[in-house]
């Protein structure tokens, strides 16, 4: 889960360290009401969601220029390689504000419903379809974008 | 929306990439350690740090569980599946 927040091994294995010192510092908490994946689903959730927000702040972000948009597939070929396809997805969803980001990356990543998203996120069901909603939005404008700059 | 096209496609592909393994059982054990952890809760920090590393260290954490009843039940069989999340 951990790889879908950052592509790069040094900070995946700082991601993936987090995840277990927080949840260790947290297992007090830890009330067996849900089982014990889907609370340390949150967790990695949560410390994916702060790393993308920090990379903001930081401007830390490798984005695909515009100019090089023409480059994504209309029509992404099955034979195309699971890191190829995870790698431009990635580097497309970097566009985004975090929030859009994490919406996108659980819903149509990790193929989770909108009910786990809502979970993972301590989102409502209804402001995971509302963000839902609005990223997709966000990533049309941004690709209408880039094909106007292509046509220029 | 073509695009949503795209971002699905792209996903259902990417979704069948592994991850790259990482063991970070040294570190965090480094971490709790420095901290002052393992003093304040049932689960050793070993433990706990072994499940991080590996597939192999797996039973090394179910032996050195030694409290009973469902939580550590419900805990055991969550470590089971846990690297493997995790990554």
């Amino acid at each position: 889960m951990m790889w879908r927040f950052s592509r790069d091994p040094d900070t995946h294995e700082d991601l993936v360290q987090d995840v277990f010192v927080e949840a260790y510092q947290s297992l007090s908490s830890y009330r067996s009401k849900a089982p014990f994946p889907h609370w340390l689903a949150r967790i990695a959730t949560r410390v994916g969601y702060h790393h993308w927000k920090r990379q903001k702040r930081e401007r830390a972000i490798q984005t695909i220029p515009l100019e090089e948009w023409h480059e994504v597939p209309e029509e992404p070929a099955d034979g195309m390689e699971p890191a190829e396809a995870a790698e431009l997805l990635h580097r497309l969803l970097e566009q985004l504000p975090p929030r859009d980001r994490l919406a996108l990356t659980l819903r149509y990543i990790e193929d989770h419903s909108v009910q786990k998203t809502a979970e993972l996120t301590g989102w409502k069901p209804s402001m995971v379809k509302v963000q839902t909603w609005r990223a997709r939005n966000k990533l049309r404008r941004l690709f209408e974008k880039a094909r106007e700059e292509e046509a220029r | 929306m073509k695009e949503e096209r795209i971002i699905q496609k792209l996903a259902s592909i990417a979704q069948k990439e592994t991850p790259p393994q990482v063991d970070v059982a040294d570190r965090v054990m480094a971490i709790l350690r420095a901290r002052g952890e393992g003093r304040r809760t049932l689960v050793d920090p070993i433990a706990w740090v072994a499940a991080a590393s590996a597939a192999v260290a797996i039973p090394v954490v179910l032996a050195a569980f030694s409290v009973g009843g469902s939580w550590s039940d419900t805990l055991m069989a969550a470590l089971a599946d846990l690297v493997g999340w995790m990554l």
